[in-house]
């Protein structure tokens, strides 16, 4: 028997205000803090307080609030373009070897399997670390790190879909293998992987943010939280701003992003089970 | 001193609304009383109520009496503490997870015990033989037993603190039809020896029939007729205990047409004012959709303002002779010698299978769980791979104008994201007809049109058939399989999808493989049948003389058993 | 005689469904997953840009000389296969090679600062383990209630929080403003060595224990929806016992999550031990991988995936043992 809840939707409002705020951060810090970066060495390190700096400063006279707000962008930026890269590799390869089994399927299991007997961080660290490269080729390798598990979580829903009986239908009919896959199974496969792929940019948020903090992937000079983290080790006893603002802006915002996708999650595969 | 079990007004109310309204029921101790309904009639609510095992979000109130005493159950499972197990009992329907799977048998059947009795080799023997079951089951886990004998295991281990009472929520549903009736002769004969009080609650008229002292007839979460025994079906009241009757198919003979019941039955809180029933009934008038009917009568009770009398015509049953099929010697696909084997440690699962079908022939497989009888549907099909064997088609058309199939059950058959319309479409499109057809074809298979725009999650189980069925019918194949199609239905929709079925066949004059356990369903259906055992056809001919002169050993157990539940 | 004997004793031990066979099984699939894995680690040193002898030479000053001495003390000109089971044996026998940046063998290195990194693992996995597991069964227990709530909102902060941020937050507010803990440093050996790992392994555990807590909530929450549940319901079994079942079920996924956050435990010691300023294998790892110090990078790397290799092994096998249904009809 079915027994239906009504429940007002508190999750996507809790977390919707965070996130929108972040996103003009993200989409118009140019406008808001144009000079971001300004460096001003006679103002050295200030106190959180100080007139006209919120946070403080740091050894190089930047406003933390300016530089935090400015950060946004790299912060944010690169996790989605992670999320979706993976994503998109994950529906791809993951269709194809759940749907048509054999070597490929084989294959990619076993490049999953090699992947996942790692941890994510030592495996980004090493591979960023040696190949020297930006902001971009950090997004790259984490795209290359995270795509296995989206790859295995969209066959293991595919064969769970091809099992069922509506498949089998589909495939008395005669229609074509491809129909099949982007008409029938795919978008009974989507749901869930939009709130995975949410789940994975909160991920990939905190993986750049934890290289840019051992000083990998962003660039010196370029705002980013992970680095303005990076540099507060040598100012805790003079500004705890400079920790205390960048911390609690990635940990609010992955916490954020965790709760959406959880709560899709849920909303998802409570739906899939009342079908 | 009384010993028996008493429920007075209880109301069960769940997030949505009413889930049970004022049911009231007394079982005595010896006394076998039979709870009948469809799914969602509130009839396992009931239940679970009574032994403290509702749902979160779901209430109750009312009182309870076991023997001497009275509990409130608006208190709550607390309220029960001390009292389940001791007096009242519950054996659930499924018994592949009733028992926990990492415990040894006999852990779990002495559980309740006091912890000496608990190691007590000797208590753990005489509580399997009770079952009948061998001592060597006391060291084994659950997985290593078979359907049936992990069900006696359950019956052990609710019978451990010897309650006076106990419920058995479908206790056999789960189970193949031979070991459904050892089980419940098992009951009864432990029920008697322990005079205990037993409420049997079955979807199955005939379980009830058998087995019950007094039968409760629950509709839409409110308790619509009682009586004793047989005569609530033989001399219904209600029109729904008499439609409910009427849609069972008969064993002895085929009908002309099921005297179905129209539409689904509705959720209890979906119900406004008035009858339940008035939506569905043909005898309902004015005050029947506008004021509910109290349960009245003394021997029997009904709900209802116009209850059937002996003085209602009675329309005579009409009945067709099995044998009406047209033989032509035109077969449609022979299968020679098919053999199947799912792993190489497996035993076969299709052993040498011989069947032939004939243009426009109506043929059934009957057999348990395991028979076989659906790989060899699944290889008939295309949909699994054969060993060994020969399948040969009289016709050339691409495959899916050969045959096509309905699953049994009819949620996931669709697509959840596609629209019936564009289900329909699809299919017609693959055999090259035109989407315009989707309108014609929903008509045939009793369908409104409008459905066309909705999803399957808005459609009752007993419709979302019918659009499976549709959808199957339309690239017009010359042969349809139809696996299980009636099995997940409730009795009433199973009618109607029957008549569905018998109406379509008449009018496409395409052939029909149907495959069930139920022989009673298939009867209504085909001209000849197979039966079908480990792979094996072990019967075949025309279904009058398989069921006048069943000549092997198999199918004369499978008769017996549902002859006599 | 003997040998007919000897080998019925074999085929038996071998059989579907027995411990050997499962254990051989598993030992050669995490064989082979090694040697592959240590393909790839071997071959880093060529796909990292540059000549592989410049890479190992490192800050030192080039000369010709040095160049050859390196290529042929590396097997440098030969084939590349031939490099590799060179480089090869010599890691089985311990020979990592020598480390660029500190001029002392691999070896040395990582055993001076392997400890630490022990200790910090062992001592976050205790505080995970005792914190979170308690906790995810008391609050699937009473699921939707206050302690469930909270700690479950507690538990996705603790997710998607960084652990490095963490630890700066704790390392501010316990070890300058509070001034409780020491700030920086491993200590001086013994008790306080410990003292100097409580912040770090607290900041470890909170991610972890976030994971933990989430994955037993599920799977208790998952048991207790089960029929068997209601079933031991009403026949009147006591709330102790109820519990024993459903616990004794719930340990199987809960015990294999615990396997799987091993590889997030050393992940996170990396960026814990930067943030402390530890010398232990992570901060070296850290501060080889700027450094291009190869041989270090490459020891690390695989010794980490034998560590979490040798753990899933004996996940798969307590599994095996613990859950019956694995154990009579052999691994899946």
């Amino acid at each position: 028997m079915k027994l239906r809840r009504s429940r007002r939707p508190i999750i996507p409002i809790v977390t919707g205000i965070p996130l929108s705020i972040i996103a003009i951060f993200v989409i118009a810090s140019r406008w808001i803090v144009p000079n971001a970066t300004r460096q001003d060495i006679m103002t050295g390190v200030t106190s959180p307080g100080t007139t006209g700096h919120l946070f403080g400063t740091d050894q190089l006279g930047r406003d933390i609030t300016q530089l935090a707000i400015a950060g946004a962008g790299s912060a944010v930026v690169g996790p989605i373009v992670i999320a979706l890269g993976s994503m998109m590799i994950g529906i791809l390869l993951g269709t194809f070897a759940g749907y048509m089994g054999g070597w490929l399927d084989l294959l990619l299991s076993k490049y999953a399997d090699l992947l996942l007997a790692l941890p994510t961080t030592l495996v980004a660290l090493v591979v960023t670390g040696l190949v020297d490269g930006g902001y971009w080729v950090t997004v790259l390798v984490l795209i290359m790190l995270f795509s296995p598990t989206d790859i295995r979580m969209v066959r293991g829903s595919v064969i769970a879909q091809s099992g069922r009986p509506y498949i089998e239908s589909a495939k008395v009919l005669g229609l074509g293998r491809t129909r099949i896959m982007f008409r029938h199974i795919l978008p009974n496969v989507l749901p869930v992987a939009f709130s995975t792929m949410l789940l994975n940019v909160a991920f990939a948020l905190v993986s750049m943010s934890a290289l840019s903090f051992l000083g990998l992937g962003v660039g010196p000079g370029v705002p980013d939280w992970g680095r303005q983290l990076s540099d507060s080790r040598d100012l805790l006893d003079r500004n705890w701003g400079s920790l205390v603002l960048p911390a609690m802006l990635i940990i609010i915002t992955a916490a954020a992003i965790n709760l959406l996708g959880d709560w899709l999650q849920e909303r998802f595969e409570e739906r899939s089970v009342s079908r | 001193m009384n010993r028996g079990l008493s429920l007075n007004n209880l109301i069960v109310t769940g997030p949505a609304g009413l889930i049970v309204t004022c049911m009231d029921l007394q079982v005595e101790p010896g006394q076998t009383v039979a709870l009948v309904g469809e799914s969602g009639s509130g009839k396992s609510m009931t239940a679970k109520a009574m032994t403290g095992l509702l749902p979160r979000g779901v209430t109750a109130t009312g009182t309870l009496q076991l023997g001497e005493v009275t509990v409130d159950l608006a208190l709550g499972p607390q309220a029960l503490l001390g009292l389940r197990g001791q007096q009242i009992s519950l054996l659930l329907q499924n018994p592949f997870t009733s028992l926990s799977p990492v415990h040894r048998c006999g852990e779990q059947i002495t559980a309740a015990l006091s912890p000496e009795l608990r190691r007590s080799k000797e208590e753990i023997r005489r509580r399997l033989d009770e079952v009948d079951l061998p001592e060597r089951v006391a060291r084994q886990y659950p997985f290593e037993l078979s359907g049936g004998m992990r069900q006696r295991v359950a019956l052990a281990a609710s019978l451990a603190s010897n309650p006076q009472i106990l419920i058995g929520d479908e206790p056999t549903t789960a189970l193949d039809v031979t070991t459904q009736r050892e089980m419940l002769d098992l009951l009864e004969r432990i029920q008697r020896e322990r005079d205990m009080a037993l409420l049997l609650i079955t979807h199955d008229l005939g379980v009830a029939q058998e087995r019950a002292d007094k039968i409760l007839v629950m509709y839409a979460g409110r308790l619509v007729e009682s009586g004793q025994g047989a005569e609530v079906f033989a001399h219904a009241q209600h029109p729904y205990t008499a439609g409910l009757r009427d849609s069972v198919p008969p064993l002895e003979h085929r009908l002309v047409e099921l005297r179905a019941i129209a539409g689904s039955v509705p959720r209890p809180w979906e119900v406004a004012v008035g009858c339940v029933f008035a939506p569905r009934c043909d005898r309902a008038d004015e005050r029947c959709h506008n004021e509910a009917p109290e349960l009245v009568g003394t021997a029997s009770q009904v709900a209802c303002w116009k209850p059937i009398t002996t003085n209602d015509i009675h329309l005579p049953v009409l009945t067709v002779s099995d044998v009406q099929t047209q033989n032509t010697d035109n077969e449609l696909v022979v299968i020679t010698g098919i053999s199947k084997r799912f792993s190489p440690s497996a035993p076969l699962a299709l052993d040498n299978v011989d069947i032939s079908i004939h243009s426009g022939e109506a043929v059934g497989i009957v057999g348990e769980s395991g028979s076989g009888k659906t790989t060899l549907a699944r290889c008939l099909i295309g949909l699994e791979s054969f060993d060994s064997g020969n399948i040969s088609w009289s016709i050339n058309t691409p495959m899916a104008q050969r045959a096509q199939i309905v699953f049994q059950d009819p949620t996931s058959a669709l697509n959840p994201a596609m629209t019936i319309g564009s289900a329909l479409a699809e299919a017609l499109r693959a055999s090259h007809r035109d989407k315009s057809e989707v309108p014609a074809l929903l008509q045939l298979v009793g369908l409104p049109a409008e459905y066309a725009n909705s999803y399957p999650s808005g459609l009752s189980g007993g419709e979302q058939q019918r659009v499976a069925i549709a959808r199957s019918i339309a690239p017009r194949p010359k042969l349809l399989i139809c696996d299980e199609p009636v099995s997940s239905l409730d009795v009433s929709v199973q009618a109607q999808i029957l008549n569905l079925m018998n109406s379509l066949l008449k009018e496409l004059g395409i052939a029909l493989l149907f495959i069930t356990h139920d022989l009673a369903v298939v009867r209504q259906v085909v001209s000849r049948v197979y039966v079908m055992s480990n792979g094996r056809v072990v019967e075949s001919g025309t279904m009058e003389n398989v069921l006048l002169s069943p000549q092997h050993e198999y199918t004369r157990q499978l008769f017996s058993s549902v002859a006599r539940k | 005689m003997d040998t007919a004997h000897s080998y019925r004793r074999l085929t038996q031990l071998l059989s579907r469904g027995s411990l050997t066979r499962f254990v051989i099984v598993r030992l050669a699939a995490t064989g082979l997953l090694l040697l592959v894995l240590s393909f790839v680690v071997f071959a880093l040193l060529h796909l990292t840009p540059g000549d592989p002898a410049r890479n190992l030479v490192g800050v030192r000053n080039v000369t010709p000389e040095l160049l050859q001495s390196i290529r042929d003390k590396y097997h440098l000109n030969d084939p590349f296969m031939s490099q590799y089971l060179h480089w090869l044996g010599n890691v089985l026998h311990g020979d990592f090679g020598e480390s660029i940046r500190n001029n002392t063998t691999v070896t040395t290195l990582l055993s001076d600062r392997v400890t630490l990194t022990l200790q910090l693992a062992s001592l976050s996995f205790v505080l995970t383990v005792l914190v979170a597991v308690p906790l995810g069964i008391a609050a699937a227990w009473r699921s939707g209630s206050v302690l469930d709530r909270s700690v479950s909102a507690a538990s996705i902060v603790g997710i998607g929080a960084p652990t490095y941020a963490v630890g700066l937050l704790l390392l501010y507010v316990f070890g300058l403003w509070l001034d409780i803990f020491p700030v920086y440093g491993s200590g001086d050996g013994g008790l306080d060595r410990w003292w100097h790992l409580v912040l770090p392994a607290i900041t470890l555990a909170s991610g972890l224990a976030a994971m933990v807590f989430k994955l037993t909530r599920t799977a208790v929450i998952a048991e207790l929806n089960q029929d068997y549940v209601a079933f031991a319901q009403s026949r009147g079994l006591s709330h102790r016992q109820i519990r024993s079942l459903v616990l004794r079920n719930a340990m199987i996924p809960v015990a294999t999550s615990l396997g799987l956050v091993f590889a997030f435990l050393f992940g996170g010691t990396i960026l814990v031990e930067v943030t402390f300023a530890l010398q232990g294998i992570g901060s070296l790892l850290a501060g080889s991988v700027t450094f291009k110090d190869l041989p270090v990078v490459q020891a690390i790397t695989l010794l980490t995936a034998t560590v979490i290799a040798l753990t899933a092994l004996t996940v798969d096998i307590l599994y095996y043992l613990v859950d019956p249904r694995v154990r009579k009809r052999g691994p899946r």
